[in-house]
């Protein structure tokens, strides 16, 4: 029998047994105290509220209030999912806050869920972000892009972004033919501008433990943003003081819908679907719909206002939900209740709204001056095919049925395009036109474009062709033409009369005269003459209808200041 | 203005000849608007234009009895105190429907002269 060492192996005392217990059980404590601080069983979820005393959306409050109980893991920096099919959500706090900065976020749970889904799936993550096709965002998609770029102290981004838009713009006002002018640009770039220091408000707002200062900051970086040099947003906003729940928003309020004033009447007018519509003044809603949750029309479309947000100018603008839950800025005026939307598409208003917006350019073409500047203008259709052979009767002839038909041509063209784009409600544009009270659908409008050629249409039409073989249109037979139309014998210049006699005779104040001698020397040389001490002559030759219609006009002026358009 | 220079197609020319295409439509439509009608009646139409009060009110109130009610007129003669043209809206209201009442055919008349001359246009180049 070899001989073994002995083996000393002393019995564990109680004691030591219990303390290896413990350690152990300590450790295992450890570990799941450690788990469920990762996966934020701890905490806290008193978020910020919004009116409705729901925890306020993009919030972690709200993202924990509604994940699954369940099912996750979490081992060092590495997820796990577990359960089977269950659902994965974001652990701690500081998880969900740190996955903000990730380009799947939107900013709201849904988009954090499906960044999650993301990477449990094993999904490698697309490094280009959900949502950033610049391209094809809006101005007020594009700001709220920026103001997230500006959140994640993301300045290149921000760049990019606004570049996206400048870009743009610069490609549409450098088109030919382009409507666009160099201050449509300008007021474009601006806009956009005002938008990024609102969405950054939105966002500021939105984690409402904001640090008042540093809120502050961020809205006050609209002009450095506009720069794309903003000192204060290189550094990420972020929620550093839980439990501040100041909604003090750069020295304004998150604003509660109660001061409000009038919309205005320009709603919804001429706006613009990828472009905003800011006020022109600071304004602030009075109407009662501009509450949050309340269903309004942007653009034509319904949303549902989210926050309402007033600028470091007193712009109010607010953030609404389209039904994909999209989000976007929206001013005052492109707002519109359902009730503003039924008052606006009524016949009556639109058919206002149709002659405010018309009346200027419908009434230029019977101005004075418009008239007199086409009845006198040596070079246009009016004279066309006249000349020397053209007896001084027959020119007149031509001239005066010419000029007559041209007005009558202005003031067709623009009721042509009345029946054209108001059909629905041209009956009501004119009573006569229909014969019928205002207000009573007019048959014979609406069959315009439907009937065939009548008598009376092929009577038009052989109006039409009659002048119509080119463009080069010769001179037309006055007697098939012409209205024979007897001229005023208070026309007749007598001999020896001059241009303050003539004016006297026809009542005309010899100031006009005074001031518009000279232009009609110009453009009536035929009639006027320059003296040798400088002044203008009468000529004794009869006086044209174009003449006889422009004195005239110089007599029954209202405005004493009237004159003449000197030729350039 | 726009809508017509656009409608034409001619946003790309010279102002001045987008004018003259603008005046040749004019012409065009107005000869057409006033071709088939006798020389009374245009003789009533250039009293209207010319500002013959007593003419576009005896047209008016024979035509249009209510046109003070309509919506046009109300929308042209408001403002009229602070236009300093001081141009009489019942002149413009009666020369607007004086075209429409004697032209039941006008959208068709003005969109077939608009396409001749679109179709011409290398004329006015």
């Amino acid at each position: 029998m070899s001989e073994q060492e002995p083996t000393f192996e002393s019995p564990k005392s109680a004691d030591h047994t219990e303390l290896d217990r413990l350690e152990a059980t300590l450790l295992k404590k450890k570990f799941e105290l450690e788990q469920n601080e990762k996966f934020g069983k701890y905490d806290s979820i008193e978020g910020p509220l919004n009116e409705g005393e729901q925890f306020m959306a993009n919030s972690h409050a709200a993202y924990h209030a509604q994940r699954p109980s369940e099912g996750i893991v979490r081992d060092g920096d590495a997820l796990h999912r577990t359960g089977g099919s269950a659902a994965g959500a974001f652990a701690s706090e500081a998880a969900y806050e740190a996955q903000k900065g990730n380009p799947y976020n939107e900013g709201d749970v849904a988009n954090a869920g499906r960044y999650y889904d993301g990477l449990i799936g094993g999904n490698e993550v697309n490094e280009a972000p959900i949502g950033t096709d610049y391209e094809a965002m809006n101005p007020r998609q594009l700001a709220l892009e920026a103001a997230k770029a500006n959140e994640l102290g993301d300045s290149a981004e921000m760049n990019d972004i606004r570049e996206t838009l400048n870009i743009r713009l610069l490609n549409e006002v450098t088109t030919p033919g382009t409507q666009m002018t160099e201050e449509d640009y300008h007021e474009g770039m601006a806009q956009y501008d005002h938008l990024v220091t609102l969405a950054i408000q939105r966002r500021v707002g939105k984690t409402s433990e904001q640090p008042v200062a540093t809120a502050a900051a961020a809205v006050d970086t609209g002009e450095a943003i506009a720069d794309n040099a903003p000192a204060d947003s290189e550094a990420p906003v972020e929620a550093t003081v839980a439990g501040d729940t100041s909604e003090v928003v750069g020295g304004d309020t998150i604003d509660e819908p109660e001061a409000r004033t009038d919309t205005g009447a320009a709603s919804g007018e001429a706006t613009d679907d990828s472009a905003p519509t800011k006020p022109e003044a600071a304004t602030e809603p009075t109407e009662s719909e501009r509450k949050p949750g309340n269903i309004v029309e942007l653009l034509g479309t319904k949303v549902t206002i989210g926050q309402i947000l007033r600028g470091p100018d007193g712009t109010v603008a607010y953030e609404v939900i389209e039904e994909d839950g999209s989000r976007v800025l929206a001013y005052e005026a492109d707002l519109m209740s359902v009730e503003e939307r039924e008052e606006k598409d009524s016949p009556t208003e639109r058919i206002k709204a149709f002659w405010k917006k018309s009346k200027g350019f419908i009434v230029e073409k019977f101005t004075l001056g418009y008239m007199s500047a086409k009845w006198t203008i040596e070079d246009t259709v009016i004279n066309r095919g006249i000349d020397h052979t053209t007896s001084f009767e027959d020119a007149e002839k031509i001239k005066r049925r010419r000029r007559t038909a041209l007005l009558a041509g202005a003031a067709a063209v623009i009721v042509a395009g009345i029946v054209l784009k108001n059909q629905d409600a041209v009956a009501h544009l004119f009573n006569g036109g229909s014969g019928l009270d205002a207000g009573v659908p007019n048959p014979t409008h609406t069959a315009v474009a439907t009937e065939g050629l009548s008598a009376h249409d092929q009577a038009i039409a052989d109006a039409m062709h009659s002048g119509s073989s080119g463009v080069e249109t010769g001179a037309v037979d006055p007697s098939t033409v012409a209205p024979n139309i007897a001229p005023d014998a208070a026309f007749n210049v007598t001999p020896n009369e001059g241009g303050y006699q003539l004016f006297n005779r026809l009542g005309i104040p010899t100031a006009v005269w005074d001031t518009n001698a000279s232009s009609l020397l110009q453009r009536f040389p035929q009639n006027f003459y320059s003296m040798d001490g400088g002044g203008v002559g009468l000529r004794n030759v009869p006086i044209g209808d174009t003449l006889q219609t422009v004195l005239n006009g110089l007599g029954k002026s209202v405005d004493p200041a009237f004159t003449l358009t000197p030729i350039q | 203005m726009d809508d017509i220079i656009s409608e034409l197609g001619i946003e790309a020319l010279e102002p001045a000849k987008q004018q003259r295409i603008i005046d040749e439509l004019n012409m065009r439509v107005g000869e057409a608007v006033l071709g088939h009608l006798s020389e009374e009646q245009v003789r009533e139409y250039e009293a209207i234009i010319n500002g013959d009060q007593e003419v576009i009110t005896s047209w008016l109130q024979a035509n249009d009895p209510g046109y003070a009610d309509t919506i046009a007129y109300q929308q042209l003669a408001e403002g009229y105190e602070t236009d300093p043209d001081k141009v009489p809206a019942d002149k413009v209201y009666a020369s607007m429907a004086w075209i429409e009442k004697n032209n039941p055919n006008l959208g068709k008349v003005v969109a077939e002269i608009k396409e001749d001359i679109k179709k011409n246009l290398d004329k006015f180049a």
